[in-house]
């Protein structure tokens, strides 16, 4: 691990004698990038935080019913048949990681990953209680008082309240969540709901309260593979060594050229406001989530020197080595890398929305009933089957049942079967045709299923017909 | 509060046991349990006999912990396997 701020500021020197690593106290940090993490902070947890509140008709908007084995998801009923969406929905996801990866870096871990999500909101609450980053380091240093205490567990019990609250909302995405509350209310919380919520919201608190980046550099998959998207043309945040070097402190009207000096005053901003605790001067390191609050940082003391911008920045290896301006970078995007990431994730994300907009409202399984045939009166051949309708549309329906395949084959008994919104409904159909149709042996049969109101609601499906011999 | 261990987490041996076993089966225990439950219906699990889950969720639950002991006991396979108990030397 890379040593933590300790020069500029010789009272900060940190000696984390109570902590199983060095501790990091980040530094609260405001500019262009805070302000976008915080934007997405918001978006992101308005979103989470939200949804569950949101109703469609009589029902919630997003609903994943475990008990009932429906998703609901705005208009559309999905079974655990529709496990492809899933799967869509998470190829997806990791294509766009794979995109913006190649674009821009971390950017997903920077802005929008829940672990720097919650590490932010949970540092703006330790902030508020405790202090920035000296007041805290005192606080810690300091031995137990009242005063200390107080502030500790004031700090807690808001954490422990904003985990509650992230895990009875994340289950509220499996009960309706209105439901849930008046179950909390009432201290009867089925065992399952009590056990995830409290397991929802420990995760929260460990992770967010003090795993932080530890979780990033330690328990991170993404962080491990992806320099593999990363190339030459790759915006990452860097520190502009050949126009930062040699770095020095120096009074503000002082003229660094004739000092011999590069532009950064060496200050340790950028250090102090590191998340994971890193000198991005060094150069690039896997522990960067590319938060960009050292951008910000850095940023700020440019403009108190009165020097340009952007000692550090986001800019690409390319962009370095060859003196590109911003333009001449981002013309650069446009490479192949990007342009088929872009490529597939389109083609993916159509298909997927145009199979999901497609798709019939209603679907058929047939199971066939263990026993062989058997005949019947008339020396009639007659086999039974078990029909599964799931009627995914949000109306009660009337289906009509038919069978070909084999001369003569007809539905014996009920053919019309009502099916109610979004329901799933289980029925034994007989199937019999006349002697001497069919070779003996298994035969292969289709079964056809269609709406009564709408002829073009149906749906099919093969299975076999046997006649004994 | 502990007394003095400098050394994080990731560098210490129960640290990369929870890190390296518990976590990645966790991961894979949470996959599983979603392919797994998204086939087969709880409901109809019936094992010798026994009719398996009074209600769906207990055996959502029952099932994840399942897999990810499971999951778990092959990680600590490998990681026995691959850096014996004290951690890669590195
Ligand atoms: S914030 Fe900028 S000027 Fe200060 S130490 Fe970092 S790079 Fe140098
Ligand atoms: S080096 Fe800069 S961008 Fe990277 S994690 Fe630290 S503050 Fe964030």
């Amino acid at each position: 691990m890379s040593e933590p701020a300790s020069q500029g500021q010789p009272g900060d020197v940190e000696v984390a004698l109570y902590e199983v690593r060095k501790k990091i106290y980040p530094r609260a940090v405001t500019g262009l990038f805070a302000g976008w993490r915080w934007a997405l902070v918001w978006f992101t947890q308005l979103l989470f935080y939200g949804l569950p509140w949101l109703s469609w008709g009589d029902r919630p908007m997003v609903l994943f019913d475990l008990e009932a084995r429906r998703f609901y998801l705005l208009g559309i009923v999905l079974y655990p048949q529709d496990f492809i969406y899933l799967t869509g929905l998470l190829v997806i996801s990791a294509l766009s990681l794979f995109l913006f990866t190649a674009v821009a870096g971390r950017l997903w871990c920077g802005y929008a990953c829940p672990q720097t999500v919650y590490t932010e909101i949970f540092m703006w609450v330790e902030r508020k209680i405790e202090g920035d980053r000296s007041a805290r380091m005192k606080l810690d240093k300091s031995p137990m008082s009242g005063a200390k205490f107080s502030r500790k567990a004031a700090k807690h019990v808001a954490w422990v309240l904003i985990a509650l609250w992230t895990g009875i909302t994340f289950v509220g995405y499996f009960t309706p969540i209105r439901e849930l509350l008046g179950a909390i209310v009432t201290l009867s919380t089925g065992p399952w709901q009590t056990f995830w919520v409290l397991f929802y919201g420990f995760a929260t608190w460990g992770n967010a309260g003090f795993m932080r980046e530890q979780v990033c550099k330690y328990m991170c998959p993404y962080a491990r593979f992806q320099s593999a998207m990363f190339d030459k043309d790759t915006m990452i945040i860097t520190y502009d060594a050949a126009r930062g070097e040699p770095r020095g402190s120096r009074s503000k009207k002082a003229d660094p050229a004739a000092l011999g000096l590069g532009a950064c005053i060496d200050c340790s901003l950028c250090v102090q406001v590191c998340p994971t605790g890193i000198d991005i001067r060094k150069g690039l390191q896997y522990e960067c989530i590319g938060c960009a609050a050292c951008i910000d940082a850095c940023d700020q003391v440019m403009d108190k020197m009165s020097y340009p911008r952007g000692l550090i920045r986001y800019t690409t290896e390319n962009a370095m080595a060859e003196g590109l301006d911003t333009r001449a970078m981002l013309r650069r995007v446009a490479r192949p890398r990007v342009l088929v990431y872009s490529g597939i994730l389109l083609a993916v994300t159509l298909a997927l929305f145009a199979h999901l907009l497609l798709r019939s409202p209603i679907k058929l399984d047939v199971i066939p009933d263990r026993s062989l045939g058997r005949e019947v009166e008339e020396g009639m051949i007659e086999n039974t089957y078990r029909l599964q309708f799931i009627n995914s549309s949000e109306t009660a329906r009337r289906f009509l049942v038919k069978v070909d395949g084999i001369e003569s084959i007809f539905v014996a008994g009920q053919t019309a079967f009502e099916i109610g919104p979004a329901g799933v409904r289980m029925v034994p159909v007989t199937v019999r045709t006349k002697p001497g149709n069919g070779k003996p042996g298994s035969n292969p049969i289709r079964f056809e299923v269609r709406a009564e109101d709408d002829e073009s609601v149906s749906a099919s499906a093969k299975s076999t017909f046997f006649v004994p011999r | 509060m502990t007394p003095a261990d400098p050394k994080p987490i990731g560098e210490r041996r129960i640290g990369r046991f929870m890190m390296q076993v518990l976590w990645p089966s966790f991961l894979m225990a949470a996959v599983a349990v979603g392919v797994f439950f998204s086939m087969i219906d709880p409901q109809e699990l019936v094992f010798i006999g026994v009719h398996l889950a009074d209600t769906r969720e207990a055996a959502y639950t029952v099932g994840f912990f399942l897999f990810w002991a499971l999951f778990a006991a092959s990680s600590a396979l490998t990681w026995v396997l691959t850096c014996g108990p004290d951690g890669p030397k590195d």
